[in-house]
């Protein structure tokens, strides 16, 4: 049985907004386990990425809180944030620095030895086929390859944790293919993969358990095996429209 | 240890900013520049050859130091602006192993050393081209230097507090209008406090409200000594008391906006 390397704790979040209060998570409570992938769906809305953003210490949490190996991430903050890696849902590299620049401020910003630091850059462009792109301006840049430099630097200090929302966003077929294999590749690392996407089939081919958010709520949270066993049927994307479908009628 | 972490982690995140900066450190300084000699010509030649007292020249030029402070200002404000709206570096900043006060004083730190390191040069050889009109011997060197600092630290608090307050539109908008024109010349920055208490005591009085009155008045009695201009025992106090403000605003500002753990 896997160890829980993080443990959400009847998490809500509300926002204020010119007069009006959102209910962006109503009492989320889930527990990942150390070394699975985590798929977190759900439609527009739903909560995924305020959960994402709550996991990467972005924003605060309105009430619960987050255990990381069992100690509420706000009491040792820096310590947890060492552990993780964060790529956002849009790219946010730095603009005034070339892909290798990023990669190297990076690693120091997590107090890497220089020499460890640039071993490791040279892993991660091998690793994510980005060799030929050390020089190039961000801007520059595909979109695609952004994505890789993204997550190059959310793994670039060998997190325990790499939380990636919607990596594949606006990414054509082919890429989006290998950046699953190389999320994939991180599974075999041990790394603890959150992914929250609204892109069923990556959420299949890659998550180990899946969990559907719906207004803020946790609907259900299960292997991708299971669910198909449940509801006898063969894709994900089949079961997601029938429990949302239920959702809503309810 | 995590005092000594955080400071590495400061460090790095200077050495980055001051990276960027050296880049781009060719186009600041004309910029710069470009200020500097209008103002040399302006109040070195122009204005007296219209009628302006000598004695005016030196006053009138240290507003070069203010003018400088806010068109840099505005440009690192711009560029907060910029990223809050558009491409959320700060975002990464803000999951960084660093407290986010920390975070937010390497913004400061780093507003800080650019502006000393593009306006110093400069308005040394707006200094040295109008050498006449300043008493080299009455320079209080100390004063001025560590008044200048806390001036600047003044300036980039506050206009970080700028890039934080306000949307993107607004910012775009309405800033200089409403905001950074008026404290730029309902102030002693074109004209001396004790020159606006003569002619009108009550625009004066309402001076008084504006930190860069003091700012501008401060760096004169630094560099040029003398009865004429308010003195630090004024000045000092006061850009310490709009500083304290000025945090205090930040402080709301990063809250509403940014809302960081």
């Amino acid at each position: 049985m896997k160890s829980p390397i993080l443990d959400i704790q009847n998490v809500t979040k509300v926002y204020h907004d010119n007069n009006t209060t959102v209910r962006a998570l109503n009492g989320v409570s889930l527990t990942i386990y150390q070394g699975e992938i985590f798929g977190l769906l759900g439609v527009n809305g739903a909560g995924k990425t305020t959960l994402s953003s709550i996991l990467a210490t972005l924003h605060p949490v309105t009430s619960g809180t987050v255990l990381f190996k069992g100690v509420s991430i706000y009491d040792d903050l820096l310590r947890y944030r060492k552990s993780l890696g964060f790529c956002p849902q849009k790219q946010n590299l730095d603009p005034d620095l070339t892909v290798y620049e990023n990669l190297l401020f990076a690693g120091r910003y997590f107090l890497m030895p220089e020499a460890e630091i640039k071993e490791r850059i040279e892993q991660l462009l091998n690793q994510l086929e980005l060799q030929r792109y050390r020089d190039f301006e961000i801007e520059d840049l595909s979109g695609g390859n952004q994505q890789r430099v993204l997550i190059a630097r959310a793994l670039i200090h060998k997190p325990e944790i790499v939380l990636l929302d919607e990596p594949t966003v606006g990414l054509d077929p082919d890429i989006r293919r290998k950046l699953w294999q190389q999320i994939n590749d991180l599974r075999a690392l041990g790394v603890t993969v959150i992914l929250t996407t609204h892109y069923l089939d990556e959420a299949e081919y890659l998550s180990d358990r899946v969990c559907i958010l719906n207004k803020g709520n946790v609907v259900l949270i299960e292997s991708v095996k299971d669910l198909r066993e449940k509801y006898q049927m063969a894709h994900l994307e089949e079961i997601f429209l029938k429990i949302t479908q239920e959702e809503r009628e309810a | 240890m995590k005092l000594s972490e955080n400071a590495r982690i400061f460090c790095a995140l200077i050495q980055r900013d001051m990276k960027v900066f050296g880049s781009k450190f060719k186009d600041a300084f004309i910029d710069g520049m470009c200020v500097v000699m209008l103002q040399v010509i302006m109040c070195g030649y122009l204005l007296p050859q219209m009628g302006m007292k000598p004695h005016l020249i030196a006053p009138l030029y240290i507003s070069t130091f203010v003018l400088m402070l806010f068109t840099i200002g505005f440009s690192q404000s711009l560029r907060m602006v910029f990223d809050i709206k558009f491409n959320r570096y700060i975002d990464y900043l803000l999951t960084l192993p660093l407290p986010k006060t920390w975070l937010f004083s390497t913004y400061v730190f780093s507003f800080m050393l650019e502006t000393l390191l593009t306006t110093l040069p400069l308005i040394t050889i707006g200094i040295l081209v109008l050498h006449k009109h300043f008493p080299f011997d009455q320079i209080q060197w100390f004063s001025f230097f560590a008044f200048y600092v806390l001036a600047l630290l003044f300036m980039s608090v506050f206009v970080l507090m700028l890039a934080l307050s306000f949307s993107y539109q607004w910012y775009m908008d309405n800033i200089w209008p409403r905001i950074l024109s008026p404290l730029l010349c309902i102030g002693a920055i074109f004209f001396t406090w004790h020159g606006i208490n003569l002619f009108s005591p009550r625009v004066a009085q309402l001076t008084l409200l504006n930190p860069f009155t003091y700012i501008a008045e401060g760096i004169r009695m630094g560099l040029l000594g003398g009865t004429e201009y308010l003195p630090f025992t004024y000045c000092v106090p006061a850009v310490m008391l709009a500083l304290v403000v000025v945090i205090l605003l930040l402080a709301r500002g990063i809250k509403q906006r940014l809302d960081p753990v």
